[in-house]
């Protein structure tokens, strides 16, 4: 029960963006990137940034999926994603703002699914995780009488996360026998499928 | 759990008063009112009041499915769910995965093959609870439309607040307090867990004692059935 598949993690893989990772777990390849954008906070969290993860499961991930608009599963994970977020604390979001009720950080996270090949909240999870270490921003100025926003040239700022939120998915097939992190074939014949969601002091977030 | 059943011709109205005292905690119920037959252009529909919360479903089923949905060995089981204000949003459409994959190893599903059952919910007033307010109903609906199921499911909700102790059916200012809220799906024997839905964070531990204390508010919800 205790057997996993291979588990790749890879960071700064998208150079373009501030942070990313590609996470491999036996065949499901999942792809996170996160853009850094410069916004007002809102009214009532006015030192506080923000986080938007999103999930993007592409048609060619799988034949199950189809082009358009996000799919339940696509939504309904980016939900989770969000709800394991807030509940384990993961990131304090004062560290995202520059100057309280002008200016604060909102971090796009774009999660794009490569191949799908079942426990698909572990590896999203992981991937979002991994890019949010990754990730480095620069150090934004604001001109006194001007209001002229500058940003550094090196990217030095790193996020502190507060802790690692770390999902395992557990299939049970047969009604006896229980399998971690399943594959598609094996999440697609299981009676039931459970994902937990665990900070580190065992701690239960979703 | 005393029940009072008036059968009127055209809608059955069911009212009962859910009270427990059990040992250790304060296992109370809110007070639920139920409706069925409301609706006469579907097939099945209830509408169940928990306290406060209200919510309204309707059954279509068996019905013609779309050629791409179709499951050639079971029916296919759609879940729409409107809330009060506004359109639905990302946070609906994870409550429907949740919904449908609750519902479906109730429903006997392998009966219906090539044929859809869509169940729609309109949430109507949340005072908490809503989650299992909406199961409740849907089972509810789900018997008059005379669809056969394997059990009747009973959801229970139950908020671990911040000095340990366990508040049954919380209201929306109990689950704004509450360290987590747990929702829990049991079948008809009241001994297994069909499903379980948790908000917040909180130990192994915890989640144990909540799923074992909500068992007997499970047991009075069938008994309500």
């Amino acid at each position: 029960m205790t057997d996993i598949q291979e588990f790749i993690v890879n960071v700064g893989t998208v150079g373009t963006s501030d942070g990313s990772s590609l996470v491999r777990l036996g065949g499901t390849c999942v792809l996170c990137g996160i853009k850094a954008e410069l916004a007002s906070p809102p009214v009532n969290q006015q030192s506080q940034g923000s986080l938007v993860a999103n999930v993007n499961l592409s048609a060619l991930s799988s034949p199950l999926f189809r082009p358009g608009p996000p799919n339940e599963e696509a939504q309904s994970l980016s939900q989770w994603l969000h709800d394991v977020c807030n509940e384990s604390a993961l990131l304090d979001m004062e560290q995202l703002c520059i100057a309280p009720g002008k200016l604060c950080w909102v971090l796009y996270a774009d999660i794009t699914c490569l191949n799908y090949d079942g426990s698909l909240p572990q590896a999203c999870l992981a991937a979002l995780v991994a890019a949010l270490k990754n990730l480095r921003l620069p150090t934004i100025e604001i001109a006194e009488d001007s209001q002229r926003i500058t940003p550094s040239q090196e990217r030095s700022v790193t996020l502190k996360l507060q802790c690692v939120p770390v999902a395992v998915s557990f299939a049970l097939l047969n009604d006896e026998k229980v399998v971690c992190c399943p594959s598609g074939e094996e999440e697609n014949v299981s009676a039931a499928v459970i994902t937990v969601a665990t900070c580190d002091e065992e701690r239960l977030c979703s | 759990a005393s029940c009072v059943l008036e059968i009127v011709q055209v809608v059955n109205v069911l009212c009962a008063a859910m009270d427990m005292d059990t040992e250790n905690e304060k296992a109370s119920l809110r007070h639920c009112v139920c409706e069925q037959g409301l609706l006469n252009r579907c097939d099945g529909s209830a509408r169940l009041q928990q306290g406060s919360t209200s919510v309204m479903v309707g059954v279509f089923g068996p019905a013609e499915v779309r050629m791409s949905k179709e499951l050639s060995n079971r029916a296919t089981v759609e879940v729409t769910y409107k809330p009060k204000v506004g359109l639905p949003v990302v946070k609906h459409r994870a409550l429907e995965q949740l919904i449908r994959c609750t519902c479906e190893p109730c429903i006997l599903t392998a009966l219906h093959p090539r044929s859809l059952v869509s169940i729609t919910i309109q949430e109507e007033h949340d005072d908490g609870s809503l989650l299992s307010c909406t199961l409740n109903a849907i089972c509810l609906a789900l018997m008059d439309a005379g669809m056969a199921m394997n059990y009747p499911m009973a959801a229970v909700s139950c908020a671990l607040m911040t000095d340990g102790d366990l508040v049954f059916d919380p209201t929306a200012e109990q689950e704004k307090e509450a360290k987590a809220t747990v929702t829990s799906i049991f079948d008809k024997s009241c001994a297994d867990v069909v499903s379980c839905h948790a908000v917040g964070a909180l130990t192994v531990d915890q989640l144990d004692r909540c799923l074992e204390a909500c068992k007997p508010a499970a047991a009075s919800i069938q008994q309500f059935y």
